[in-house]
């Protein structure tokens, strides 16, 4: 087997170094604008906030997971722009690169560079907005607790949690990214709407398990029942199961967004 | 470097629009790829291309399986879609980004062509005209100096004296190894350029000569009257009086009327060479 038709170092690089003159503006655009919003978000949030709000990590951490997921999916969900239309398919799908380099730098740059970014970004805009906030003579002293660049995922108590965080915001990405490489038109709406009809029939079948398995026990007709216990250590049964899951899901997916791309037609 | 064999193809498994397709094509040629609207002619140059996908083998092209898009196949061959994509980029950046690609482009060429087609490099392709995008992109193709060159419609959109610089800067630009595949339904745009047509007809190639041997056995005339002429092969009215077909005779020589044949070739006229 041939391996340099799939990936040939050299011709990487030039397809990559292509991919970055071409789109390196909007790419600069989009990091500003993402600045700019988490900073403004950062700002309203303290400037709204009563003074019995305390901002320590646990304020500050669930939100910069919960935002670290939307625009990674926002930013996976738009991959693959040049299959939107018709003639800029022509032009991406014929250019002198292998499909596999072609997904490679879609996905470094989408999924890799992006959710490795969005911490330092998320951390520097929400010091900038507090600094700005303290500079100036507020009515409304807020006490906010020193938090590192990594607290997002660091917080928990236990590693476990961790790796759910960031397992669900890798899964999410590459759902997001899958969406771009199979759809053609609305490429991210289409996503979305795919992953609420899956987690709704997933919600269905776990009710569906509850009932069949605790049958016994009295319960609303949409209760999931869960039963938990410390399989190694701290780490509970449902947490490996979900983390299980996820790792599983994202595995799958790569693939499939790769299959997609490769069976492409205009 | 074209070669197909039972190639079958249909946007649906009920209607088919090439049913056992075979051709093969040698590099060296500019090809007219002729044929009415919706006859598959764009839908040819992209199996030919690997945009579709046909099963097993049935299209090599210089080797390659064209829909496994190997990327030597790819660094080869240039399609020019009727509406090409171009990015907001002056003439000059285009250049740079999209030249690196193509490791046989020729940038000396390309700033020749473009002088030809009076394009300057500090111009932003998105505010081009679509007759201007469509001059560009086609210098630009000319310029990879890919083996085979796939024109969709190249002419649509350019105005008469473009087309005379298009037809001039093609004939001067091409090389003997590489292969010119131009798919039109303006048959007379092509007439002085083409040495081979292909005509494609429901799914089919109805007819695939050398422009040379039809001139060899055919003579393209205008005549009067039809009266007392022998052995016309095909004729229509013309404000002159009748264009007609005939078969040589003397050694004589007459310039292919390309629409005429064309015309004969659509009204399943009986031309054999």
């Amino acid at each position: 087997m041939n391996l340099q038709k799939h990936f040939h170092v050299k011709r990487f690089y030039t397809y990559l170094k292509f991919d970055l003159r071409l789109n390196g503006k909007t790419y600069l655009f989009y990091f500003t604008g993402l600045i700019i919003f988490l900073f403004i978000l950062a700002f309203f949030t303290l400037a709204t906030a009563s003074n019995r709000v305390d901002f320590n990590e646990s304020y500050y951490s669930p939100l910069g997971v919960f935002l670290q997921s939307l625009t990674c999916v926002l930013v996976s969900g738009t991959s693959f722009p040049a299959l939107r239309s018709h003639s800029k398919s022509i032009n991406y799908l014929l250019l002198p690169a292998s499909i596999f380099e072609k997904f490679l730098v879609q996905f470094i740059i989408r999924i890799l560079v992006f959710v490795s970014l969005f911490l330092p970004l998320y951390w520097l805009s929400y010091k900038c907005a507090y600094g700005i906030y303290d500079l100036f003579s507020w009515e409304n002293p807020l006490k906010i607790d020193s938090f590192h660049l990594l607290s997002p995922i660091d917080w928990h108590k236990d590693n476990i949690d961790t790796l759910v965080a960031v397992s669900t915001v890798i899964a999410l990405s590459v759902f997001a990214f899958t969406g771009a490489a199979y759809f053609k038109k609305y490429a991210l709406f289409k996503s979305v709407f795919v992953f609420m009809l899956v987690a709704l029939g997933y919600f269905l079948f776990m009710v569906c398990l509850s009932h069949l398995y605790y049958y016994h026990k009295p319960k609303e007709l949409f209760d999931i029942k869960l039963r938990s216990y410390n399989m190694i250590e701290n780490i509970k049964s449902s947490d490996f199961f979900i983390i299980i899951q996820l790792i599983g899901t994202t595995l799958f997916l790569i693939p499939m967004s790769y299959f997609y791309l490769k069976e492409r037609k205009v | 470097m074209i070669s197909t064999q039972n190639l079958t193809y249909g946007y649906s498994k009920k209607e088919l629009l090439f049913k056992d397709l075979n051709f093969t094509q040698s590099a060296g040629s500019i090809i007219g790829l002729l044929g009415k609207n919706g006859a598959g002619k764009s839908t040819l140059l992209k199996l030919i291309s690997g945009l579709l996908y046909v099963k097993d083998e049935q299209i090599k092209v210089n080797g390659y399986i064209p829909h496994k898009r190997d990327p030597d196949f790819l660094s080869d061959i240039f399609f020019v879609n009727d509406t090409p994509f171009l990015p907001s980029l002056t003439i000059k950046t285009y250049l740079q980004i999209y030249g690196a690609l193509y490791k046989s482009f020729d940038i000396e060429k390309m700033y020749k062509i473009l002088l030809e087609f009076e394009l300057q490099e500090d111009q932003n392709l998105k505010k081009l005209s679509h007759g201007q995008q469509k001059k560009f992109i086609i210098a630009f193709a000319l310029s990879t100096n890919c083996k085979l060159l796939m024109l969709d419609e190249p002419t649509n959109g350019l105005d008469i004296p473009s087309k005379s610089v298009f037809r001039k800067v093609l004939v001067n630009s091409v090389e003997d190894d590489q292969l010119v595949i131009i798919s039109t339904h303006q048959v007379k745009d092509v007439e002085t350029l083409i040495d081979k047509i292909i005509v494609v007809e429901n799914g089919s190639i109805v007819f695939n000569e050398d422009v040379y041997r039809i001139t060899e056995k055919l003579q393209f005339k205008i005549l009067n009257h039809l009266d007392d002429i022998s052995g016309i092969i095909y004729s229509e009215k013309s404000p002159m009086g009748y264009k007609v077909i005939l078969p040589v005779n003397n050694d004589e020589e007459t310039e292919m009327d390309i629409e005429l044949m064309f015309n004969a070739i659509c009204n399943k006229t009986e031309i054999n060479l």
